[in-house]
């Protein structure tokens, strides 16, 4: 067992903030007592009977707080330690800043933090161009979460930050990680030797989030916006991020991720590549490996393969263990005995565009005929996005779910009512869920799904049908939702929890198809 | 900064409170800023003898508060106020924090305590009592006494492996054990200590209990209460400030509102009364509940052994 005691000195915080951080840092896997109280007299005697009275805590007044923790590591007593620190000082923020600042543009916003560097703008696609190009003449360096900024706009913003050697990451970019500070949308993972540029959210996030999953970790994950490869963007962003990442002395490994690129932007990609010092992978999904590997880069076709790929060329010693396990195998076979013969169908319900895109390209790689909102090729297009025909696998977080309403990854409302609406379609076989941890995200994406399960579940049984749910969550250990509990709130729903994307994808073909590969 | 502007009005205040502040000149350094929260600032006398506080009008009337129901103005103030800023006053009525005014020339007085409440007392009754329980039950917080309370008034009760893992439960426990020996041998001298400063927040769990124990004891008169002597000094020290205070004025006669409402409806329906109670913090108002059910069954096992006697 391991164990830290930290004294806050006079810390006032409300009884209701220590009492819900107590109960919930409890029941964490692997803490075995988590005390938050104040350093009063009686509590110090409590600690001293659980052998956790150190001299600082002994010395501590009735109004310090005392944080003390046992866990089964010291790594977990570590990442408990950081979760209850970020939720008191949070709060703290939150209060202290409450209408301290309320900028309403970035000229004012930078009056108040004049030394700040990087705005992240997150306005109406409208007004998002112009106080961008306001941040790039103060000097800073733009994260553009808006979307609807016209090409034309992004293309002049673009140029103007190239030419004064700033980032415009952006629009509609939804992940970034910087000096190991996530934005917008961004799982807490290691600091490590691997540099990435990507111009996809989800696909940025489940490599970095594997890659520290393999115990590895990053330097800094740069966004670019998902249009930065197309012909009139030409790539700036990625082609300024892999300059940025090979001058970055700590940056040993670049990976590049997108979506397929235009041709044009991928042979300037190339030959950018070829010329790079450091050892790239690129993973563009639906790629052209031939190209890429004639560059001397590494190709990639899923995430998981671009982290694990990254990770070897980082630590060529590094042994990955990419079998699909006996366990897997077992449970597809038993969940196949339960469908009926209705039952063909898979039903994929993403947060996640990028998810969604790696989804589509493995599908379609089996030989089965598939379709979704996020297709390039017409003949994989839905025709009608409320109603799935054959295997269909729906990005909900793109406009045409998301107009007037939140992301999924923020609140399940909107997919939890197509789950249970697919559960009622008698061809649905199989569910294929996505589940973003990180900041940005909900507190408790798979707490607030499991009713939606279940229902989904009981509605198939009462027609007579078993329904299959697979999920993947994309996050770290060390993100706020806590990993453990995520997955186990999922499990006691029934619900197959895989370690990858590509292998929720896979597990969801293999139920589908008629002999377990 | 809100100089130019005209102050903000405070609408209630403790009568006790604007007692003290009549004996204070104009422009006098009244103390500092103590503690701030959401819906209430905590200030600290310069003796360090007087708490008070102003909070938003919703929050429950306290002893030593005034409250406001100007949201917008107390919530900017908040967003400045930090531990150790001055409070002023300025002229006869008005108060100063940081360059913000409030002006309580106008404030409705509250003055209740204890002792104000109707001296025709409720009776004491089986089916109050199992009321109380049956509202802690089925609303009450878990996380504060209740583990232990319910584990000592219900022997059947199971308890679950995560309340025996809690550091507080079996303190708690032991604490309401002793206490009934105590009251049983007639000696409620310590009783206080076992309890004073135990449990999570910023008033601890034990505390809260003693509030409402020792508020319903001293409304109902229980007998072993009237020669109870405790030493307010010794108290000090043993918890926060924030729930010394407000021990020091419950063995004074004063407590909250929502307390007082509860005591002197207890022969009707108090279900509005046990609610705005239990609203109180995150485990105070449950853990005071518990006080109260607690002290209000020695009140009828002592009615039965008086009634007893007489047979």
């Amino acid at each position: 067992m391991a164990s830290k005691v930290i004294i806050e000195n006079n810390a006032y915080h409300d009884s209701v903030t220590l009492m819900s951080l107590s109960s919930k840092i409890n029941n964490y896997d692997g803490v075995e007592q988590a005390v938050v109280s104040m350093a009063t007299k009686m509590n110090k005697d409590l600690l001293e009977d659980i052998g956790l009275l150190t001299d600082e805590a002994e010395a501590a007044t009735e109004n310090d707080l005392i944080i003390a923790l046992i866990a089964n590591t010291d790594e977990r007593v570590e990442e408990v330690m950081e979760v209850i620190h970020e939720e008191l000082t949070s709060k703290k923020t939150k209060k202290g800043k409450g209408k301290e600042v309320t900028a309403k543009s970035v000229h004012s916003a930078l009056n108040a933090m004049p030394d700040a560097n990087m705005a992240i703008i997150s306005v109406p696609g409208e007004y998002a161009a112009r106080e961008a190009r306001q941040a790039l003449k103060k000097g800073v360096h733009v994260m553009l979460f808006s979307d609807n900024v016209s090409i034309e706009d992004e293309k002049a913003l673009k140029e103007m930050g190239r030419e004064n050697d700033l980032f415009v990451m952006g629009p509609d970019c939804g992940t970034a990680i910087i000096n190991n500070g996530g934005l917008c949308f961004a799982n807490k993972v290691s600091e490590g030797g691997i540099g990435l540029v990507a111009a996809s959210g989800t696909g940025l996030q489940e490599v970095t989030v594997q890659i520290d999953r393999l115990g590895y970790g990053i330097t800094q994950a740069i966004g670019t916006g998902g249009r930065d490869l197309h012909e009139s963007i030409g790539g700036m962003m990625m082609l300024q991020g892999l300059k940025a990442l090979e001058n970055d002395d700590k940056t040993k490994v670049i990976t590049l991720i997108s979506k397929p690129p235009a041709p044009s932007v991928q042979d300037k990609i190339v030959k950018e590549v070829s010329q790079c010092k450091k050892p790239v992978v690129v993973c563009f999904l639906d790629g052209d490996a031939q190209a890429v590997e004639a560059a001397g880069a590494t190709f990639s076709a899923t995430l998981i393969d671009a982290a694990r790929k990254s990770v070897a060329l980082l630590d060529p010693e590094v042994k990955i263990d990419t079998e699909m396990n006996e366990r897997v195998t077992a449970w597809v076979e038993a969940e196949k005995g339960k469908f009926s013969d209705s039952q063909q169908d898979i039903r994929g319900l993403f947060c996640g565009g990028t998810l969604t895109s790696e989804a589509l390209s493995i599908i379609r790689s089996t030989g089965e005929s598939v379709k979704s909102n996020v297709a390039k090729k017409a003949e994989e297009k839905v025709a009608d996005i409320t109603e799935s025909v054959g295997h269909t696998l729906l990005d909900m977080g793109d406009d045409e779910f998301t107009k007037g309403k939140p992301h999924p990854m923020i609140e399940p409302t909107l997919r939890n009512e197509r789950i249970i609406q697919e559960a009622k379609d008698p061809r649905t076989a199989v569910l294929l869920l996505d589940f973003e941890l990180g900041y940005g995200s909900n507190d408790d994406p798979a707490g607030v799904t499991l009713d939606a399960l279940k229902e989904a579940k009981d509605q198939a049984e009462q027609a007579g049908r078993h329904l299959s749910i697979v999920s993947y969550i994309c996050g770290t250990s060390k993100d706020k939702q806590d990993y453990k509990q995520q997955q186990k709130k999922l499990q006691s729903a029934g619900v197959y929890v895989a370690d990858s994307n590509e292998m929720a994808t896979r597990i969801a073909t293999m139920l589908v198809q008629k002999e377990v590969n | 900064m809100m100089i130019d502007i005209d102050p903000y009005q405070i609408k209630q205040m403790d009568s006790r409170l604007l007692e003290w502040l009549s004996h204070k000149q104009n422009s006098n350094q009244l103390g500092t800023v103590h503690s701030v929260f959401d819906k209430v600032v905590n200030f600290i006398s310069h003796d360090g003898v007087t708490l008070f506080s102003l909070a938003k009008n919703w929050v429950i009337q306290s002893p030593g508060m005034m409250k406001t129901c100007e949201d917008e103005g107390f919530s900017q103030m908040l967003s400045v106020l930090k531990p150790g800023m001055p409070i002023n006053l300025v002229g006869n009525c008005c108060l100063e924090i940081n360059d913000w005014q409030w002006d309580f020339s106008n404030a409705v007085v509250w003055e209740r305590d204890i002792a104000s409440l109707s001296q025709t007392k409720p009776d004491i009754t089986a089916s109050t009592l199992m009321l109380l329980n049956n509202f802690i039950e089925k609303y009450g917080a878990r996380e504060g006494i209740f583990p232990a309370w319910k584990s000592f008034s219900d022997v059947s009760w199971e308890v679950p492996e995560t309340t025996r893992k809690n550091i507080y439960f079996s303190p708690f426990l032991a604490g309401l054990e002793q206490l009934v020996k105590d009251i049983e041998g007639k000696k409620l001298e310590n009783f206080m200590d076992r309890f004073v400063g135990l449990g999570i927040g910023l008033t601890p769990s034990g505390d809260d209990f003693l509030t409402g124990l020792l508020a319903t004891w001293q409304y109902f008169a229980f007998p072993l209460y009237k020669d109870f002597e405790p030493n307010q000094a010794d108290l000090k020290g043993r918890t926060t400030d924030v729930s010394y205070f407000m021990l020091k004025h419950c063995l004074e006669g004063q407590v909250n509102e929502a307390l007082l409402a509860l005591l002197e409806n207890l022969d009707g329906d108090p279900t509005p009364q046990l609610r705005q109670l239990l609203a109180i913090g995150s485990t105070s108002g449950t853990d005071m509940l518990v006080g109260v059910s607690f002290a209000y069954q020695q009140l009828i096992n002592d009615k039965e052994e008086k009634q007893w006697r007489l047979k």
